[in-house]
């Protein structure tokens, strides 16, 4: 890890959207400069709910509890719902998919799509062997639907691949990321192995979550290649993709084949827009290196979701 | 001995005319009537070989009809030599049964070297034996230095089966075929009988000898039997027992000609090749019969002529003389049967094969690729199969194209996500591992369709499947390291309860990955498929944690220039391992340099972004990143094929397997 200055900190720590408060983020085209004299300071997410699940609300900086590395932190400010999303949605597109699934699946992105807002944006990549994107960030929903009618299922799946590459992208450092991945958690030829996806996890800073059907059309391999792709997914990775989504504070939210596919998508991006943004400048522990991070809020059966740690 | 250069008819004989002069077109060059008859003559007087007469010395018909013959030429070319000897029985001591297996094998080798040490270093030999199957001791080789190996014996008498089978070997160009058998006359067991061997010799471009030694071994044989019978002292060994025998002498004094026997002797004399019989208590060596025949066929003519004023197509009869010495003695093949040359109108090859008649249609005109294509295509390859199956051979006269032709409807067979089809799909190559097998051992042909199988079956990821037929591979080429590097990857995929992600390893059972090291160990020494073998076995190393032995492994590696797959795997594998051994900086390197060798090549684009991030490289590893996303789609990448072996090579091995069935 290169700790030589603050840019070359801010462009390594690649987890953590690193500002003074929220009102410096917002309408920035050129973010550097601005972070240069805030080396310091830390982003995380943090959604909090109640013992229903409802989303809790109207807390304070004074009402969260950040323990960095095993100690803890001064939070300096909180936004709540302020900062505008991106939206990077995965669709996997490998043999197990079927035609009708995937026609749900257009419904359930182009759902996805009117429940942003405008400031919001959407990029699509769909997945087997191959990781293309098809649509880069956009507000334009008939963009989104016309690539995704494009979209034909086959092939072998690289599903770790395209959760490192879907990390590692490029994103906006004033917006905040959401991954959300729609596979069936079978691998057959990726060439990332899971402990180099948590350093991946680790050292990006979106947010993962995993639609997984459990029992959804699984369609019989019809081709040579695809054939052999399904002798090979013999091993699903689900407790990979549980463990990789909670490092970065996601989850997986299992469907079947009565779940209403456009009413998940939504779940996920309300859960996420409904976390708070905390900002923190760490104070007595080493810059290097990973850090641990825990948060906890002052508020009886309430529950914390956050990732669980970032590279410095 | 005649050779037709024809078009049809004795189709060997095409191999001498462009061993001489390659024809651009064979088919063109044949077909316009223009056909050459060559036919070896030997002419003594008394015992004297007469040498150096030319075209105008011989007169030659052909049906009746004088020919012009064009040239008169030496015949002394390298020959190719089949030696036949007739083990079956009890060769050695017909009235006991202690038979020593070392005393036959040494009799037979010490006989078999007195012959070969006549030959000349240009000629070759091959040694085959009859008994109760037809069995090749030494395929043909230059004058072979290795002893004989375990021969059977004592058994029951394919005496035509393994005659036919020596006859049937096709004459390579400028060399000349001669076969030499000695037998005790007597057949029990061929599946052919005296006439359709006559048949074949006829046909065969052979100078064929035949030496019957009935009358001594006739002797032994009843010595056995009067003994067994009558006095009951010892057991009878001799096969007499056995019903249908086919003789072709009678097994007494005077040794007449039986019917079978009068067939032989014409096929052999037919050929323009010698019957030797004993005769009183003087029986042929197979060393007097071959130092005679070699002197005889030495010092011989090859005449060459253009058949004129007769018809084409059918039996030719040829009749040569000296006229102008009435005593010399002319030994010459007897005629020739060219079949009917009237080509058959082409069909029309549809441009998309559906039915079973279509594919085969299709794939007889060479259509490969489409029949390739329509075959991946067509919903239920089940049926195909089995409607293959029940109509048979569509290419009697080329069993090497049906067997080819097997493997292209198995492939999308063995690829079926329904289990009864892939079943069927195997159970059809099954079926072929015993029709492409010649009598007389593995040949060219059967090791090239074993090896298309197994890179197929490579494929599939069926480490039982492939296992399998690696056996069976291995049972008939045992020292062939490419079936050994099969089923060495059918083990390796079989220690992977995962298949293709590292993530495997952990399910893998210590015991099974050290089977799969050792298997790899083993093919290290074997230059064929070293590089592949150092290749996995490293990649194995690192899957297990020995990764400075996999680093060692690879850095042994010795690609060769056109195997791309092979050279991306290793550097590949080289960034893994760098990776694990905590050098980020050298496994960047690596990974770039697998980049240059593919550069389309998803993985290791991923490997480069996932190493650049974690040397703390973020710009660079989203710039590849955004790469990778924008990236054409292609579907060569080596990685995604590692666990498929040597499926990559099917293609090849495919278009080989095609090439020798036309």
């Amino acid at each position: 890890m290169n700790s030589a200055g603050p840019t070359v900190w801010f462009a390594a720590a690649s987890l953590m959207v690193c500002a003074a408060a929220p009102g410096i983020l917002s309408g920035r085209a050129q973010q550097q400069p601005t972070f240069r004299s805030e080396i310091n300071a830390v982003v995380v997410d943090a959604s909090v709910r109640d013992r229903s699940r409802r989303a809790v609300t109207n807390l304070r900086p004074a009402d969260f509890v950040v323990i960095d590395n095993g100690v803890p932190q001064d939070v300096d400010n909180v936004s709540y719902g302020k900062l505008p999303i991106d939206v990077t949605v995965a669709l996997d597109v490998s043999y197990s998919v079927t035609g009708v699934v995937l026609e749900r699946l257009r419904r359930a992105v182009g759902q996805l799509m009117r429940e942003l807002r405008r400031e919001d944006r959407l990029k699509l990549i769909l997945f087997n062997m191959h990781v293309t994107r098809i649509v880069d960030f956009t507000t334009d929903a008939d963009a989104v639907d016309r690539a995704i009618r494009t979209a034909t299922a086959g092939g072998a799946t690289a599903l770790l691949d395209a959760i490192s590459t879907a990390l590692v992208s490029a994103s906006a450092p004033d917006r905040r990321q959401l991954i959300v991945f729609f596979t069936d958690g079978n691998d057959s030829i990726s060439v990332t192995a899971p402990d180099t996806l948590t350093m991946v996890a680790q050292r990006t800073r979106g947010t993962l979550t995993f639609v997984m059907p459990s029992l959804i059309n699984r369609r019989p391999a019809s081709s040579a290649t695809s054939g052999a792709s399904r002798q090979v997914s013999l091993r699903p990775l689900a407790p990979v993709l549980s463990a990789i989504a909670a490092e970065t504070g996601g989850t997986v939210l299992p469907v079947d084949e009565g779940t209403d596919l456009a009413g998940a998508f939504t779940r996920v991006l309300d859960d996420f827009r409904s976390a708070y943004v905390l900002y923190y400048n760490p104070r007595g522990v080493d810059r290097g290196g990973y850090h641990r991070l825990e948060v906890r809020v002052k508020r009886e059966g309430a529950t914390v979701q956050a990732r669980r740690g970032y590279w410095f | 001995m005649a050779r037709v250069i024809a078009r049809f008819g004795l189709v060997a004989s095409l191999t001498l005319l462009q061993g001489q002069r390659p024809p651009a077109n064979p088919q063109q060059t044949f077909r316009a009537g223009t056909d050459v008859v060559m036919v070896d003559v030997s002419v003594k007087s008394g015992d004297r070989v007469v040498t150096g007469l030319g075209p105008e010395d011989f007169v030659l018909t052909d049906n009746g009809v004088r020919q012009r013959i064009e040239s008169v030429e030496s015949t002394a070319v390298p020959i190719d030599l089949t030696l036949v000897i007739d083990l079956s029985g009890n060769p050695d001591r017909p009235w006991t049964r202690r038979i020593d297996h070392s005393k036959v094998v040494a009799d037979v080798q010490r006989e078999v070297q007195e012959v070969t040490s006549i030959l000349r270093p240009t000629d070759r030999i091959r040694l085959l034996a009859i008994d109760q199957y037809v069995q090749q001791i030494w395929p043909l080789q230059q004058v072979p230095a290795t002893p004989i190996p375990r021969v059977e014996f004592d058994g029951l008498a394919s005496v035509f089966d393994t005659l036919a089978a020596a006859l049937i070997r096709p004459v390579e160009p400028a060399r000349r075929h001669v076969v030499i058998a000695r037998t005790k006359g007597v057949d029990t067991i061929s599946a052919i009988d005296a006439r359709a061997l006559r048949g074949i010799a006829e046909r065969s471009d052979a100078l064929f000898h035949l030496v019957i030694m009935e009358n001594a071994l006739g002797a032994d044989a009843a010595l056995s039997g009067f003994q067994s019978n009558l006095i009951g002292l010892v057991e009878a060994t001799n096969r007499s027992w056995l019903p249908h025998q086919r003789r072709l002498v009678s097994s007494g004094p005077p040794y007449q000609l039986l019917s079978d026997g009068i067939a032989v002797r014409s096929a052999v004399e037919t050929a323009g090749g010698g019957w030797h019989q004993a005769r009183a208590f003087s029986v042929p060596s197979l060393t007097g019969t071959f130092r005679e025949t070699f002197e005889s066929f030495r010092q011989g003519h090859m005449l060459r002529y253009t058949p004129q004023g007769v018809t084409r197509s059918g039996w030719h009869t040829i009749a040569v003389t000296v006229p102008r010495s009435r005593g010399y003695t002319v030994r010459a093949r007897r005629g020739y049967g060219i079949e009917d040359s009237a080509p058959a109108p082409a069909p029309t090859v549809p441009a998309v094969p559906k039915t079973l008649a279509d594919l085969t249609l299709a794939y007889e005109a060479g259509a490969f690729q489409s029949v390739a294509t329509a075959l991946r295509q067509i919903a239920d390859p089940q049926r195909l199969m089995r409607d293959f199956e029940e109509e048979g051979n569509p290419w009697p006269a080329a069993p090497r194209r049906e067997a080819g032709f097997a493997i292209e409807l198995a492939e999308p067979g063995v690829f079926s996500p329904r289990a009864e089809t892939r079943d069927q799909a195997l159970r059809l190559l099954n079926r072929f591992t015993r029709l492409i097998r010649q009598p007389l051992g593995p040949d060219v042909f059967e090791r090239q369709w074993y090896y298309t199988v197994l890179t197929l079956l490579q494929g599939t990821i069926n480490p039982p499947a492939l296992e399998a037929f690696a056996d069976l591979a291995l049972a008939r080429f045992p020292d062939e390291p490419r079936f050994l590097l099969a089923r060495a990857i059918a083990a390796d995929q079989r220690s992977t309860t995962a298949g293709a992600s590292r993530v495997a390893a952990t399910g893998s059972s210590q015991t099974a990955l050290e089977t799969v090291r050792r298997q790899y160990e083993a093919l290290i020494g074997m230059p064929a498929v070293a590089a592949e073998a150092r290749v996995r076995l490293a990649w194995l190393l690192h899957r297990i944690g020995r990764h400075d032995d996999a680093l060692a492994r690879l850095d042994e590696v010795d690609v060769e220039p056109l195997d791309g797959s092979l050279r991306y795997l290793q550097h590949l594998f080289s960034g893994h391992v760098m990776n694990a051994l905590g050098r980020p900086d050298d496994a960047t390197v690596a990974y770039r340099a697998a980049r240059a060798i593919a550069p389309d090549a998803q993985s290791a684009q991923v490997a480069l972004m996932n190493g650049l991030l974690a040397r703390g490289d973020r710009a660079g590893a989203e710039t590849v990143a955004e790469v990778i996303q924008r990236q054409r789609s292609t579907d060569f990448d080596p990685w995604w094929m590692y666990w498929q072996g040597q499926y990559r090579l099917y293609g090849q091995a495919m278009a080989r397997i095609r090439e020798m069935g036309r």
